[in-house]
């Protein structure tokens, strides 16, 4: 973390005797520190609750967990500690992917799935998209779930056809909506590898962000290659590295059943690696749905 | 001979209405252009046909109902005009052939011109085809011109007076962006949306550069500075709203969308809002920088509004000059004088240089109460000048 000169502290203090608790988590940087707080004023009435954020940011508490609200596309998602704080790459993805799935499935019924869903932003960014899919969300930790029901209560999502449960997908993958199959798969498994995870990561998230949203190497990759591949007539799943893409395609290059790729956030980082069967049962063209995934390449 | 051949089938038919040309010069008014009338004619019938719809019980849906609104202001304004012309040919007559009440005739006479000037200019105003986004809500753009850091506050003051000024007339409004000077005084960039549809009809005079005339907060030693502030405003396109659509519209090699660049892994490694967003137009070398918003997919949607907003004024203006250039006109109008209003703070005076209009209460313009009587007289020069354009079109 690079010292903050006790000039530009000064600066600070003159604007707003808040602000210098901001620089810490904006690198010293005063125009960044204004947006910030500027964001906090905006959700916060209080002078007393404003000053309180400002000193748990100072203490490396994340934005989203202080304001407890993250906007994800059209949707203002409430995030609390012990779920993961859902990222702009994530965002991207989704809104790329939503905007190329059909208005309706085959005989009206597009079953999609999401894995590992923490506050529930892809999935409920799915339902919210396109009220007629069924939409089966899936997530372990007991703190995550409660944030997924309230976000779908806040959403006014309730009517919509979905369905939550908590269960841990590396265990029991087979009895988890045991004999159905889905149109799509989506997730963001954890994915840093835990030798990163000390080097790689920043203060904030290793301190506030549960860990067990984060670490995680192979493990949901090959889960995805043994056990959903065979329930699923396309998958998308968020990665953290290069390697991790190349794992989910060798583990399926011996069948000639599925097409793989990779998509690049505009960061030009590998960010998710998708597949799709090339004569899918329903009927649904998804060489168009993952139209927009494969050029991407900035 | 042809032309007064002409005149007389119109006198045919708008006898009531026909002034006659060979008489007092002095006291004459400008009789509007028959071609005009006849326009004014068509909407007449227009309005007969909407009325015989509606008395039958037809369907009157949301578009019929604007048109009828439409229609009944220009055939008011219009049936407002025959009165008092046709009161004028009468007074007209009188003052010709009856000597004994000539000279009361001729105090009537004097109480008419000015009313039926007005009536006229209503008319015209009305019947000049309507600019093709009057009825689109506005965004504003405001920088500091020449004169430092008083520009940039004077340009605070300007942005200020915008927002009392939808405030006045209870207008929504947002800041999509502002950019504070890092000493705290003054901006040095600001974007105003405001949502009222037909705002941009009424503030589209505003685009230009204003003048400021004053001892600065900056002064030490008491002297007057002259600094400016440019004003941009743009019609607002279409809904920015939730559509992802807004992206479609443009085609992709265009478009040039790059975020913040952070080094590291990105993903679930980082947590902080990297939302600014920069967008680039090649076509027209637009760039648009956003970063207001905490995400990156709705400073994304905003700085699209702006680039559409920008791109929509651009085509206005070019072909505006296309039609000026095809005129071969070369008097200067309205919206390409470059410095358009001067606040003199000492004098407490308000002078718009494109149409004179002067007024003296810098407050009242400032807190937004009085900006419509300069917006008015604007107004009212601009249809002047457009009617002037459009009879020497038609003569």
């Amino acid at each position: 973390m690079p010292r903050i000169s006790p000039a530009v502290l000064k600066l600070a203090a003159i604007t707003d005797r808040r602000l210098p608790y901001l620089l810490r988590q904006n690198n010293g940087n005063i125009s960044e520190a204004k947006q910030e707080l500027r964001w906090i004023k905006n959700e916060l009435s209080s002078s007393r609750s404003i000053n309180m954020a400002c000193w748990l940011r100072f203490n490396a508490v994340p934005l989203q967990y202080v304001l407890k609200s993250q906007p994800f596309g059209p949707l203002e998602l409430s995030v609390r500690p012990g779920v993961l704080i859902p990222r702009w790459e994530t965002e991207e993805w989704c809104i790329d992917l939503i905007e190329n799935l059909p208005d309706n499935g085959p005989d009206g019924n597009f079953k999609s799935l999401d894995l590992c869903s923490g506050s529930g932003c892809i999935g409920l960014s799915i339902s919210h998209a396109r009220p007629t899919y069924s939409v089966s969300l899936v997530e372990f930790s007991s703190k995550a779930i409660a944030v997924l029901k309230d976000n779908i209560e806040r959403l006014h999502l309730r009517d919509r056809n979905i369905q939550c449960i908590q269960a841990d997908i590396l265990k029991n993958s087979e009895s988890i909506y045991a004999n159905e199959k889905f149109n799509i798969i989506t997730c963001n498994p954890p994915y840093i590898p835990s030798d990163e995870f000390v080097k790689e990561c920043t203060t904030s998230v290793k301190m506030y962000e549960p860990r067990l949203a984060l670490v995680a190497d192979m493990e949901f990759y090959d889960n995805l290659v043994k056990h959903w591949i065979h329930r699923t007539e396309s998958f998308v799943y968020e990665v953290g590295d290069i390697r991790q893409c190349q794992h989910v395609v060798n583990g399926l290059s011996h069948s000639n059943q599925w097409v793989t790729g990779i998509k690049y956030d505009s960061n030009n980082k590998a960010r998710c690696v998708y597949g799709y069967q090339t004569a899918s049962a329903s009927g649904v063209d998804y060489g168009k749905i993952f139209s927009s995934f494969s050029t991407d390449r900035y | 001979m042809l032309s007064r051949a002409l005149r007389r089938s119109f006198i045919l038919r708008y006898s009531a209405i026909q002034v006659r040309c060979n008489s007092s010069e002095a006291l004459k008014p400008k009789p509007l252009h028959s071609s005009l009338l006849s326009r004014a004619d068509l909407y007449v019938n227009e309005l007969h046909e909407l009325e015989n719809l509606m008395s039958q019980g037809g369907s009157f849906d949301l578009e019929k109902q604007k048109q009828f609104a439409k229609l009944s202001t220009i055939v008011d304004a219009y049936s407002k005009y025959k009165e008092e012309i046709g009161q004028y040919n009468e007074l007209q007559e009188i003052i010709e052939l009856d000597p004994a009440l000539k000279d009361e005739a001729e105090i009537d006479m004097a109480e008419l011109l000015p009313s039926l000037t007005k009536t006229g200019n209503i008319l015209v105003n009305k019947l000049l085809p309507p600019h093709p986004f009057a009825d689109k809500p506005s965004i504003l753009e405001l920088r500091p011109g020449v004169g430092g850091l008083e520009a940039m506050i004077f340009t605070q003051d300007l942005l200020n007076m915008y927002i009392n000024y939808a405030n006045y007339h209870r207008w929504k409004w947002s800041l999509i962006s502002k950019t504070d000077n890092a000493s705290g005084s003054g901006v040095l960039e600001a974007i105003l949306n405001i949502d009222e549809p037909g705002s941009y009809d009424k503030l589209k005079f505003e685009a230009g550069v204003h003048r400021v005339q004053r001892v600065p907060a900056t002064e030490s030693k008491g002297r007057t500075h002259t600094s400016t502030a440019g004003v941009i405003v743009l019609p607002k396109m279409g809904e920015e709203s939730e559509s992802e659509a807004y992206e479609r519209t443009f085609k992709p090699d265009e478009i040039r969308i790059d975020v913040m660049r952070a080094s590291g892994k990105g993903g679930q490694h980082v947590n902080t809002t990297d939302s600014a967003v920069r967008l680039t137009h090649y076509p027209s070398g637009i760039v648009i920088s956003m970063q207001e918003e905490r995400s990156q997919h709705r400073n994304k949607a905003k700085a699209f509004a702006i680039l559409r907003a920008r791109l929509a004024e651009k085509e206005r203006l070019e072909k505006e000059e296309k039609e000026r250039n095809a005129r071969k006109d070369q008097v200067s109008t309205t919206d390409r004088s470059d410095k358009i209003r001067t606040y003199n703070f000492p004098q407490n005076r308000i002078t718009d240089h494109r149409c004179g209009f002067t007024l003296y209460d810098i407050e009242g313009i400032l807190k937004g109460e009085r900006l419509d009587d300069v917006i008015d007289a604007m107004d009212s020069f601009d249809a002047e000048q457009k009617s002037k354009k459009l009879l020497q079109d038609m003569a």
